[in-house]
């Protein structure tokens, strides 16, 4: 992976993702109330096996209740994603300001494959817990 | 005594030869017009303006349209676009499911339409999950579209894809048809824009889109195909 410093021109897509972050942090006390609205999942209600997104809205509830280490056991990628994705968010403005390093996600073969294998890996995780 | 022509010696100074006047050098040739930015991203047009241009050129030329998207990491009018095609769309479809939800119910007395006061709460509070919605939709998209290998203009080309690919979402102002249309429309224009901006082929565009969809069905053929062997090999030893 290479790295290089954040630029005035990452501060219009750190501003778009600090206010996504900011806007689930203020939509968390109704997450509960809104998770029974979302339509259960084709694929497990077709097979009874879980899809590679399965779990990540209960992830999202034990995280909401400050449960880290349960929200990891339901669904490992959605719980770090949805960390990642608040807290960076919220720090992503300051980090643009002060110039911090930002990943270059270059479309190389080795990158694709590391990230198709972690999501083919989550997913096993997924079926063998039957999440 | 026969007169002589002076020389020019007897002169003196030898007359100036007048300087061969060149034609004057043709002028630099005039750099090609540069092609022209959606309406959207154009600075200095006013923003009713702009908006509705944008939409009618996504609506009626969209290749076009999309090739005219400038690819800057700039994703700021790009994500006001998409945030203000979500919220009228959202808006007008709340309020025909609260308009049109009793009369639907007086065909279908048994079936369950929800809770109105569900609908309004989703409705008053959109300005606030709307971003989530684009920022979590723009961020799947591009790592499906990294996964098959078509992610070449970052994740400000998809964020212009996505967002602009969102304009026929604005037909939810016709009742019944109008958000299954807008819908489907949504979907060509989403595989056009990733092809445009990404500068890739439209079946790798739509393998990007179908992705998700495209690995459950396999994954649950496969299962049902394994379950499909056992129960005929266990019914094979049992005869």
């Amino acid at each position: 992976m290479n790295w290089r410093p954040a630029r005035p021109d990452d501060l219009s897509l750190a501003g778009v993702w600090a206010l996504a972050a900011a806007s689930a942090v203020s939509l968390a006390p109704l997450l509960r109330a809104w998770s029974g609205l979302l339509p259960p999942c084709p694929l497990h209600v077709l097979t009874g096996l879980p899809c590679p997104t399965c779990g990540a809205t209960r992830a999202a509830l034990r995280l909401v209740d400050g449960q880290g280490l349960q929200a990891l056991a339901i669904n490992p990628l959605a719980t770090i994603g949805l960390g990642v994705g608040v807290i960076g968010g919220l720090l992503a403005p300051a980090w643009v300001v002060l110039s911090g390093p930002v990943p270059i996600a270059t479309p190389a073969r080795g990158t694709r494959i590391a990230v198709i294998a972690t999501l083919a890996i989550n997913w096993v995780y997924l079926v063998i817990h039957r999440v | 005594m026969e007169e002589r022509p002076p020389t020019s010696a007897e002169f003196g100074e030898v007359p100036p030869v007048p300087p061969v006047m060149s034609e004057p050098p043709p002028p630099p040739p005039s750099p090609p017009p540069s092609a022209p930015v959606i309406p959207w991203e154009q600075p200095g047009v006013d923003i009713f303006s702009a908006f509705f241009q944008t939409v009618k050129l996504l609506l009626s030329s969209p290749h076009r349209t999309f090739a005219s998207v400038p690819l800057t990491p700039n994703i700021g009018r790009a994500f006001a676009f998409g945030l203000i095609v979500s919220l009228i769309a959202t808006w007008v479809g709340t309020f025909w499911q609260l308009v049109m939800g009793e009369w639907w119910k007086s065909f279908m007395p048994d079936t369950d339409f929800g809770n109105n006061m569900a609908e309004i709460i989703l409705g008053l509070t959109a300005p606030l999950w709307i971003p989530i919605v684009i920022f979590l939709s723009v961020g799947f998209q591009h790592l499906c579209l990294f996964v098959v290998g078509g992610a070449r203009n970052g994740f400000s080309g998809t964020m212009r894809a996505l967002s602009y690919s969102w304009a026929p979402s604005l037909l939810a102002v016709i009742p019944v048809c109008g958000q299954i249309v807008g819908a489907i429309w949504c979907l060509v224009l989403n595989i056009i824009g990733l092809s445009v901006i990404h500068r890739i082929t439209l079946g790798r565009a739509a393998l990007a889109v179908f992705l998700p969809a495209l690995v459950c069905c396999i994954f649950g053929v496969l299962i049902m195909a394994l379950f499909g062997a056992a129960i005929f090999s266990a019914l094979g030893k049992g005869g």
